[in-house]
């Protein structure tokens, strides 16, 4: 009895509606037409403005109003079937997020918050310091997958932080299992660089060892280069005589190991941003040595090599032509393609193709080829919105077929050795003349394979995921609705019919509206992500019997705009939403440069980038250099201290 | 008592093969544990890609008096070791994932319980510093991932496998928590590590701080876990002596050092359960070191990619399989228990796999053999040949019987395997039939068990074995060899008639004119 009227109370508590406490000029407009749904009653779209109390939280949800600003003026907020606010009131509305977003925030720089390095990071910095690369020993077969780096295998993986970008490690802390983890990986690492086929790279900080005679003079020479090394800055020379005097004439070598441990195990090595100098209740440039750091993981994932630290010992960084000099030397470099196969790997989701199923070779063929062109359009320096338009493609033996066979000429031939089933083959180069239906990222084979389910293409997946990686919108949650209902007896609706009559409902609108158009367009590519011009036309297993051949229908209106079919609706991205495209590349990158997430204060210097990138039509090389050269990249805010 | 190693074994045991860290262990003053119990271990290890039978299938004999197949050569010295299974199986086909999972789980719809052996590591892990070790030999295939795994636990879920020698090593003898040297040396570090960044306490903010207070907790509880180490006293065998094994070379150096930390492992009592892949159930590896640019997979189906190479080829990676359960069991010999007996007599390993015929993909007649004597649990030496099929599951609730766990069932199944101790079978009755043969001119004809010459090489080599012990040997042209489908009726009573003469007093047929299973057997359609 007494558990049953707990219950009830209980149940009155929770479903009364919560009030919005914050104070601001929008608060009547937000209580009249958004609380309802957006904390009062109901959460929808992980939206809950009672959660926003202060000034300060305002400001940190600023993407909130900035959205929804967007949808009232686009009429898809509140919902059509609600009471609609007068012009009046959303002029109120939008003077009030004018005050509080645009004139009284300020550009400002970043907070000096120090990082610990991603896995990624790690495992790179490492490799880059000892000269190879940690790996898990292991004997290649053919068809399977294996995490063949240590690092990666050992530590657990970094949970993307709130820029949706694991090298945003600020939440996840060190914990005694990574602490075991660095332990183990810098033994396991020392022990190699003292092993004879690692001589050279050993002989980089010792200076030439004759025969096996490792003197206390080559553990003295290695501390002095390796301890800048790896804090990645000058060191004192207190500091470097002191890790002197901890060496052992007896015990040359198992000394060494152990000052350089401690050197692997230090917070200097393991965190990133401690050692910068800092300047209290100021905004300041960061240091060089600081800024070559920020460069080097941008660019490489991974530390400043030795050029990159001299320059910044000489305080040279801080000249653009340097600095300018410096990116085209860096994206030059093999390990730029960590932009590839980290950055572009999640801001556009490369991962999922993980999930493709089938074989393992096709499955590494598919998930190369965008990462491939990603690596191309940096090095080669290509403009940014061949990211979406593009005459050049990446394809192996596995992936040709995807491609018109005039289109494939250029490829190096290849016979598969007799007794092997299927195996990966690197990609070449192809330029698209005769292939009609590819170029860009958005057709690329195993983009549309990977957003599709069970053998069927999935228009939702497809439209949201060019929605949130390309137009960089930002969706809720979708709530939890029935599948899509067959076709009722006497029914012969296609799916794009019967799913529009389901999502019919005005709140499934509001985004629907938007997915639909861009997935459907992409009806034109099968689960495979192979071209068709109709679907259908399939025998059932069963009756024997064809199923209705019928023809895709890819035409759509997008924000008003009509499209006939997928080359339409890529014209249009081309043109009528370039601006919102570089946006989100700017913002993508810039996010990813300052491992964190953008902040409204960030705004400024974003929405710079953006307009000198659409002016210029600007190119992923000047889109590196305009970024480090930005204030948030160069500059750092420092709060007094209470 | 003190461990010892009998050396010589050793050595001769893994021959040149066998990388050589772990011999300066024979110099080290080994300590033994306080309890007196020798403890039973169990071991299991998986052949990928299903079997050969025409070289598996042993052709008649008895229980305690058969002939040893010609894969078995490779480890026939162990025969007394070792109770050889005969119709282990379920009906029907296999998919190489449901093969891999049928190998431990009893029955492939088994998903959702533990594998016979982390049930056993959950009844005898707790006692040993690793509960329990799952190791292969290469990555996931990805598509039928279920072929990569051999060990699942209690929700079926599989276990991750680990394939480097060095990690497991470091894992058994490296970890600072169970070895005194390490621990030292990780004190002092943590001394030195403090003192560093004590010194960029001075210098940081309040921002910096909080960073720094989670790295001196790190520090902290680092230290405390040591402390706790140390109460709780220190190993029996002091591991700083082991040298750590070089990353492996080729395929087999890998192989072989897995197996010499197995027997390490076991002997050291540092785990008490181990499973071991030689590869995922479909693998295509490539076995380059052996001379072979195909893929094992392929290979496997030795009839539809019919050629006499490739059946050498598939051969020579069988009796490389073969050869490796050779080498454990050498290996565990040469470690002597506390309790004089060597580890394979302390131990039940199972070798095998899920699958009979690789190329149909039959679930019947899977290789299935048990060595070591479990302590004197077992009974073996034998050949157990069951009437009808018998799945692996009651095979399995017997092992678990040997560790004390009593299911009531197990993949389906309630009964357990007779046999395991010398218990009465329902044994397999082989129809009679009179052998004998008659030579007119250069005309031989002869009836008799067909069975595969023990000489591997010799794929295509049968001998018709008779009642005084000799026999007639069976060589022929390709041609005939595989229009008569003669490797399917290996083991199968035939009268057989053929041109040939008498080489060397070896009756021998070279032409087959007549070709003829006496019972009617005949290959499925």
């Amino acid at each position: 009895m007494i558990k049953f009227i707990i219950m009830g109370l209980l149940l009155t508590l929770s479903s009364q509606a919560k009030e919005l406490t914050l104070k601001s000029k929008a608060t009547p407009f937000l209580k009249k037409y958004c609380i309802e749904c957006h904390g009062g009653k109901k959460v929808k779209g992980k939206i809950d403005l009672t959660k926003i109390k202060t000034q300060q939280d305002l400001l940190k949800n600023y993407e909130v109003f900035e959205s929804a600003l967007e949808l009232i003026h686009g009429k898809e907020m509140p919902p059509e079937d609600d009471p609609q606010p007068t012009k009046a009131e959303i002029k109120v509305f939008e003077n009030w997020y004018k005050e509080t977003f645009i004139k009284n925030v300020s550009a400002q720089a970043g907070p000096a918050k120090p990082r610990r390095l991603s896995v990624n990071e790690y495992k790179n910095t490492m490799r880059d310091l000892f000269g190879f690369e940690l790996e898990v020993s292991f004997s290649a077969a053919e068809e399977t997958v294996m995490e063949t780096s240590l690092v990666k295998k050992l530590m657990p993986l970094d949970p993307p932080g709130e820029s949706d970008f694991q090298n945003n490690t600020h939440a996840v802390p060190l914990t005694t299992v990574l602490w075991n983890n660095y332990s183990y990986l810098a033994d396991f690492a020392l022990n190699e660089l003292f092993k004879k086929k690692n001589r050279a790279h050993l002989e980089v900080f010792s200076g030439k060892i004759n025969g096996n005679n490792f003197t206390i003079t080559h553990s003295k020479n290695m501390v002095r280069k390796f301890l800048p090394m790896a804090y990645r800055r000058v060191v004192s020379k207190n500091e470097i005589n002191k890790a002197i005097s901890k060496l052992d004439q007896k015990n040359v070598v198992e000394s060494l190991k152990n000052e350089l441990k401690v050197a692997l195990m230090s917070p200097r090595f393991i965190f990133r941003g401690l050692m910068m100098t800092v300047k209290e209740g100021q905004q300041h440039k960061v240091d060089q040595f600081e800024l070559a750091e920020r460069l080097s993981y941008f660019i490489w994932g991974s530390m400043p090599d030795k050029r990159l630290l001299s320059l910044a010992y000489k305080k040279h960084l801080s000249n653009p032509k340097v600095l300018k000099q410096e990116i085209d030397r860096m994206v030059a470099d093999k390990r730029s393609r960590n932009l590839a196969e980290d950055f572009a790997y999640q801001w556009l989701a490369f991962k999922e193709m993980n999930h493709l199923g089938g074989r393992v070779p096709m499955m590494q063929s598919l998930q190369r080829q965008p990462e491939y062109f990603f690596d191309y359009l940096i090095k080669e320096d290509r403009p940014l919105m061949e990211l979406i338009d593009s005459k050049v493609a990446f394809t192996n033996p596995l992936t040709k077929n995807f491609y018109h066979k005039n289109d494939l000429k250029s490829m190096p031939s290849y016979r598969r050795a007799k007794g092997i089933e299927m195996e990966y083959v690197p990609h070449s180069k192809i330029t698209l003349k005769d292939t009609k239906d590819r170029g860009g990222i958005l057709t690329m084979p195993g983009l549309l394979a990977m957003n599709a389910s069970k053998g069927r293409t999935s228009p939702v997946l497809r439209g949201t995921w060019v929605l949130e990686r390309i137009l960089g919108d930002h969706l809720p949650e979708a709530p939890n609705v029935p599948v899509v209902p067959n076709n009722k007896k006497g029914e012969n609706l296609s799916f794009r019919q019967r799913f529009e009559r389901h999502r019919s409902d005005k709140t499934c609108a509001v985004c629907h509206d938007k997915i639909d158009p861009l997935g459907f367009a992409m009806e034109s590519y099968d689960s495979a992500g192979k071209y068709r011009a109709h679907m259908g036309g399939i025998k059932d297993r069963r009756t024997k019997k064809l199923s209705p051949k019928v023809a895709i229908d890819a035409s759509g209106e997008l924000y008003g705009e009509k499209f006939q079919d997928f080359n339409g609706l890529k014209r249009l991205l081309l043109t009528k939403h370039k601006e919102t495209i570089i946006r989100t590349i700017v913002r993508k990158s810039m996010s990813y440069a300052l491992c964190r997430k953008l902040e409204v204060y960030d705004k400024e210097a974003v929405e710079k980038i953006v307009y000198h990138m659409l002016k210029t039509s600007g190119t992923y090389k000047e889109l590196i250099f305009a970024i480090s050269q930005s204030m948030p990249f160069q500059e750092v805010y420092v709060a007094k201290e209470k | 008592m003190s461990y010892s190693i009998d050396r010589r074994s050793f050595l001769r045991g893994a021959g040149a093969l066998m990388p050589l860290p772990f011999l300066d262990i024979m110099e080290a003053s080994a300590k033994t544990k306080g309890s007196s119990q020798t403890p039973l271990r169990f071991v299991s290890l998986f052949k990928p890609n299903g079997i050969h039978p025409p070289s598996w299938n042993v052709s008649g004999g008895n229980q305690k008096s058969y002939k040893m197949a010609p894969l078995m050569q490779s480890f026939s010295k162990h025969k007394k070791d070792l109770t050889v299974f005969d119709n282990m199986g379920d009906y029907g086909f296999s998919p190489h994932e449901n093969a891999t999972r049928r190998f431990m789980c009893g029955h492939h719809n088994n998903k959702r319980s533990a594998s016979m052996d982390q049930l056993i590591a959950d009844k005898i892990g707790k006692e040993t510093p690793v509960r329990s070790l799952e190791l292969t030999t290469e990555g996931l295939f990805l598509n039928q991932i279920g072929c990569s795994y051999i060990s699942y636990n209690a929700k079926g879920k599989p276990i991750p496998r680990n394939s480097d020698p060095q990690i497991v090593f470091d894992q058994l003898f490296r970890n600072p928590m169970s070895h005194p040297t390490k621990r030292q040396q990780m004190t002092s570090l943590l001394d030195r590590v403090r003192d560093d960044a004590k010194s960029l306490e001075r210098r940081a903010s309040s921002r910096d701080k909080e960073i720094l207070d989670q790295y001196f907790t790190a520090v902290r509880e680092t230290e405390k876990r040591l402390e706790n180490t140390k109460k709780t006293g220190p190993s029996k065998v002091d591991f700083s002596k082991l040298k750590r094994p070089q990353a492996g070379g080729n395929m087999d150096e890998q192989v072989e050092t897995m197996l010499d930390l197995i027997a390490l492992a076991l002997w050291t009592d540092s785990t008490r359960c181990i499973s071991y892949m030689l590869g995922n159930s479909n693998s295509r590896m490539v076995f380059d070191f052996l001379g072979i640019s195909e893929q094992h997979h392929y290979l496997s189906h030795f009839f539809r990619n019919f050629n006499a190479n490739n059946l050498r080829a598939l051969m020579k990676i069988c009796v490389w399989h073969m050869e490796k359960f050779d080498s454990l069991l050498t290996k565990m010999k040469a470690y002597k228990d506390p309790d004089g007996k060597n580890v394979l007599d302390n131990s039940i390993v199972l070798f095998g796999g899920g699958m009979g015929h690789s190329d149909v993909h039959t679930a019947t007649r899977i290789p299935t053999i048990i060595a070591g004597k479990g302590g004197g649990k077992l009974e073996p030496g034998r050949y157990l040949r069951y009437n009808g099929n018998q799945r692996l599951a009651k095979l399995h609730l017997a092992v678990l019987k040997k560790f004390d766990i009593n299911l009531k069932s197990f993949g389906g199944e309630s009964q357990a395997l007779n046999g395991l101790n010398g218990e009465k079978i329902d044994e397999f009755h082989e129809k009679p039939f009179s052998k004998w043969v008659k030579v007119n001119n250069d005309t031989i004809t002869v009836q008799a068990r067909l069975r595969l010459s023990d000489k591997i090489e010799e794929a295509k080599v049968f001998y018709m074995d008779l009642a005084d012990g000799s026999s007639v040997k069976l060589s022929v042209s390709f041609g005939d060899f595989h229009k008569n489908n003669m490797a399917y009726y290996s083991g199968e009573a035939m009268k057989i008639t053929g041109k040939g003469s008498n080489v060397n007093g070896q009756l021998t047929i070279t032409k087959l004119t007549e070709f003829k299973s006496i019972f009617g057997i005949k290959p499925a359609k």
